[in-house]
């Protein structure tokens, strides 16, 4: 039990006119240091603590997640740089891609044509090959045919006064 | 033994008949010539060589008539003067032959021309141009 002043219980009766214990108010107060006391030196510090760690990890994160966030802008405007060079890439890709088989076509057509071309040349000289051998062989075919039929003809008609003519006319002719 | 190529033989042996060798000694030199030399085989060739040489000499004419027909004695003498014009031989000797398969015309051949115009050369020209 704690001794109050003197001048306390002297004034008791003034402050219990107003419905408050003084006595009761003092020991409540001391209580209530009391308990802030222990409260400051053994409970808020550990709050302290804890809250304190806490707001830095909130403030880690929310930096961590600032710098995540720029990160991943950086890496968006990145890849649409990647997919627009990939793109423009594939674009040219396609258009070298269409010019060779563009050319590879083209040449194949001129081949194409300068072998069709060789092949009736050829053609037409075998063709003018034949038509000269089959002249030729017409040719001897007539020239037998005239010389059988002028054989036959001369043997009929030739006799020994033709003959003898003839001879006359050969032997006349001898320089 | 030195050996004679035929053309010389041909030679000696128109030199010998053109300074009026007797032609049967002659002809046994020869034969001996090629018998040593064993070229009995060519001896026919070296009688035409002997006449080509002697025609060229303007000795001989040594020739042949070739006709489908027989020829007239009148014919036979014209184409000696012929042949002797043509040649410019003092001498021909004339050989007549038959041949039918001539059809016509005459060939005259001597040891270094040949005139062919019968009725079968003329036909083998006209198939030959084709």
């Amino acid at each position: 039990m704690i001794a109050l002043p003197a001048q306390f219980a002297a004034e008791s009766s003034g402050i219990s006119s107003l419905g408050i214990n003084l006595k009761g108010f003092i020991f409540q107060l001391i209580t209530f240091l009391i308990v802030l006391l222990i409260l400051r030196r053994y409970v808020f510090p550990k709050i302290v603590d804890t809250l304190e760690a806490r707001r830095k990890t909130l403030e880690q994160s929310l930096a961590q997640a600032k710098l995540t966030e720029e990160t991943l802008a950086k890496a968006e405007v990145k890849s649409e740089e990647i997919l627009t060079r990939a793109r423009a890439r594939a674009d040219e890709a396609l258009a070298e891609g269409k010019k060779a088989a563009e050319a590879a076509i083209a040449k194949a057509e001129l081949a194409g044509a300068e072998r069709a071309a060789k092949i009736v040349a050829d053609a037409e000289a075998h063709l003018q090959l034949e038509r000269e051998k089959l002249r030729r062989e017409l040719k001897a075919e007539l020239a037998n045919l005239v010389a059988d039929a002028t054989e036959q003809m001369i043997q009929e008609k030739l006799d020994d006064n033709r003959d003898h003519k003839l001879i006359e006319r050969i032997v006349g002719a001898i320089k | 033994m030195i050996k004679f190529s035929r053309r010389v033989l041909a030679r000696y042996a128109a030199d010998q008949l053109a300074a009026g060798a007797s032609a049967k000694k002659l002809g046994d030199e020869l034969v001996a010539v090629l018998s040593e030399q064993k070229m009995l085989s060519q001896a026919e060739h070296l009688a035409s060589d002997i006449n080509y040489e002697l025609e060229q000499r303007g000795e001989l004419a040594v020739s042949r008539a070739t006709s489908a027909r027989p020829l007239s004695d009148a014919t036979v003498a014209e184409i000696e003067r012929t042949i002797k014009r043509a040649t410019d031989v003092k001498q021909v000797s004339l050989d007549t032959e038959v041949d039918k398969s001539l059809i016509g015309g005459l060939r005259i051949e001597t040891a270094a021309k040949v005139w062919d115009e019968t009725i079968k050369q003329q036909l083998a020209n006209l198939r030959e141009v084709a």
